[in-house]
């Protein structure tokens, strides 16, 4: 059965077909969460929140947009808002709480054989450069797609991109110097 | 080509965003730029290596883990739904409804009832102040407890006794009528009354309305009036008038209003001004008879004057010039006074001269007829 028929079956209200849709995007929902908080604590928890939001909300999607889009504009804003309640609610306890998820994120990335660099390159990236980045190279949307999801210009998601890439770059030449660690 | 045309070359190159000739053309900048070949490269890089990143995958299923409340949802739709159908209710639509209809009456019912309590309340000021105006100088029960309402003072019976005894026969049709409804109103005013117009033999009225009003040239009786700065309780701090006194001034003066003022009883009057102003009484007791009603006519002309300038006295100042007022007409008076003492004293010696002199006349006229009558005996004998 193909997407489009889950969908339609989901918003008709068969459970089954629901349930099915959202183990179809589960992945790509934890995979965005994952590189855009950059911890995998607050990964599974966005994730299940826009799994949850995606079940609930079915019904108002429609068939202009392509679905991945439509539930990776969840998965943005979920995230989006969780950097900035983040940031109200910031303390010395939740500092020590990311660490130890850092730690944890950091295990999973040597487990998956990924370059220790990159990722720790994209967690220092700001928050709207990460996202253009998780969008464009993780869930392979086009610049016009990023600039609907994140409702900004096309030029604006190009900045970001490009900024994004060349702030990577300098940040990877001075990992490989062995300057600036963590 | 600029620099940063060149970069951004290099970064759509990256996205497979560039056209043919585009291509070309970055190519051809990167052959001859090394610069600009080591930066491509190392962007390319980069860019391979956010390809390459692993498609990280949660620990556990996602979807497992918030099945349960997915099926509790399934479940229970009514508890979903149970907001809006509660909404839905018809037990609650009333109770929704009836604010609606609660605040349309209270609107309604509050503007009617706005309009009529200002009403209510021009009418009580308009009852009131012209109460005020017909009151005159009210009496005041003043430490002994007399009870005020309405801007009117009832005084005790013993008081009434002693203050007010208006004649019968100044009584208007009017005043027995207003003071029937009084007595209506309150019969302890009417037993503490009933002796008073006993004794007088009248129906005079309470006390309310001042005899000078009605007739000023007819006050035989209202000598006995008690101004009230005279009571205790009354008089402001250092003789200065109190609250009260700007209204009795006035009162006094317009019954002084008059075309006539001569013809009216002035010790009434200057008792009661100069009960306003008990420093200026014993300059007014030095005054004769015909000093105090001089220095009453030009006090009460004076007084006119300053309250057409100042008709409310609102403020101490005020009142300090209308006690200067009355004191410039009482130093007036009793300088007219001196002159004609003086006068009298300077017509007074010539007479006295011409007494002594006709005294003399007479003594020596005595004194002969006695002679004359010494010698009539002596001859008779």
């Amino acid at each position: 059965m193909n997407e489009a028929d889950l969908i339609k079956r989901a918003q008709s209200g068969d459970h089954e077909a629901l349930v099915e849709l959202l183990r179809s995007i589960e992945n790509s929902v934890y995979r965005s969460a994952f590189y855009i908080l950059g911890n995998e604590h607050d990964a599974m928890d966005a994730a299940q929140e826009a799994l949850l939001r995606v079940y609930r909300k079915i019904d108002t999607f429609q068939e202009k947009a392509k679905f991945s889009t439509w539930v990776q504009r969840i998965v943005s804003n979920i995230c989006m808002d969780r950097f900035r309640a983040k940031k109200e609610t910031l303390s010395i306890d939740e500092y020590e709480l990311t660490l130890t998820d850092k730690q944890n994120v950091e295990e999973a990335i040597l487990l998956q054989d990924m370059s220790e660099d990159i990722h720790r390159a994209i967690a220092k990236l700001p928050e709207h450069y990460r996202t253009v980045v998780v969008l464009r190279y993780l869930q392979d949307l086009s610049y016009q797609e990023i600039a609907d999801l994140l409702n900004v210009p096309l030029n604006t998601v190009k900045s970001y991109l490009f900024r994004a890439r060349q702030q990577l770059q300098n940040l990877l030449q001075e990992y490989q110097k062995g300057g600036i660690r963590g | 080509m600029t620099q940063e045309e060149i970069y951004d070359l290099m970064q759509r190159d990256l996205d497979h965003d560039l056209s043919d000739v585009e291509k070309q053309t970055l190519q051809y900048y990167l052959a001859n730029n090394p610069n600009f070949m080591l930066q491509y490269e190392r962007l390319k890089k980069v860019s391979s290596q956010l390809e390459d990143l692993p498609m990280v995958t949660p620990p556990f299923s996602l979807v497992d883990a918030i099945l349960p409340q997915l099926e509790q949802s399934k479940r229970t739709p009514a508890t979903q739904n149970a907001p809006p159908v509660l909404a839905r209710l018809e037990l609650k639509q009333p109770k929704a409804d009836k604010p609606k209809e609660r605040r349309r009456f209270p609107v309604w019912a509050a503007k009617m009832g706005s309009g009529v309590a200002a009403a209510c309340m021009v009418v009580s000021l308009f009852v009131i102040t012209n109460q005020n105006d017909r009151t005159g100088t009210t009496t005041s029960g003043g430490s002994q407890g007399g009870g005020q309402v309405a801007g009117t003072v009832v005084l005790p019976s013993e008081e009434l006794l002693a203050v007010n005894k208006p004649d019968k026969k100044q009584e208007s049709g009017d005043n027995k009528q207003k003071e029937e409804q009084e007595t209506k109103k309150d019969p302890k005013k009417d037993t503490q009354q009933k002796p008073a117009h006993e004794a007088n033999g009248s129906t005079g009225s309470d006390g309310e309305k001042s005899p000078a009003k009605e007739d000023p040239a007819s006050k035989p009786d209202s000598d006995k009036e008690v101004a009230i700065a005279d009571l205790p309780g009354n008089k402001g701090e250092a003789g200065l008038p109190t609250d009260k006194q700007p209204l009795d001034i006035l009162d006094i003066a317009k019954s002084q209003k008059p075309k006539n003022p001569a013809a009216t009883n002035s010790n009434s009057e200057s008792e009661k001004m100069l009960g306003l102003f008990p420093d200026q009484q014993k300059k007014y007791e030095q005054l004769d008879a015909e000093g105090k009603k001089k220095a009453l006519e030009l006090a009460l002309k004076e007084l006119e004057k300053f309250l057409e300038k100042n008709p409310n006295l609102e403020f101490d100042k005020d009142q300090k010039e209308l006690e200067q007022v009355v004191e410039d007409a009482i130093e007036s008076a009793l300088e007219e006074q001196k002159k004609r003492e003086q006068e009298i004293k300077q017509e007074s010696i010539p007479q006295q001269n011409k007494d002594k002199e006709d005294n003399k006349e007479d003594k020596k006229e005595s004194e002969k007829e006695t002679e004359k009558q010494e010698i009539h005996a002596g001859s008779n004998e």
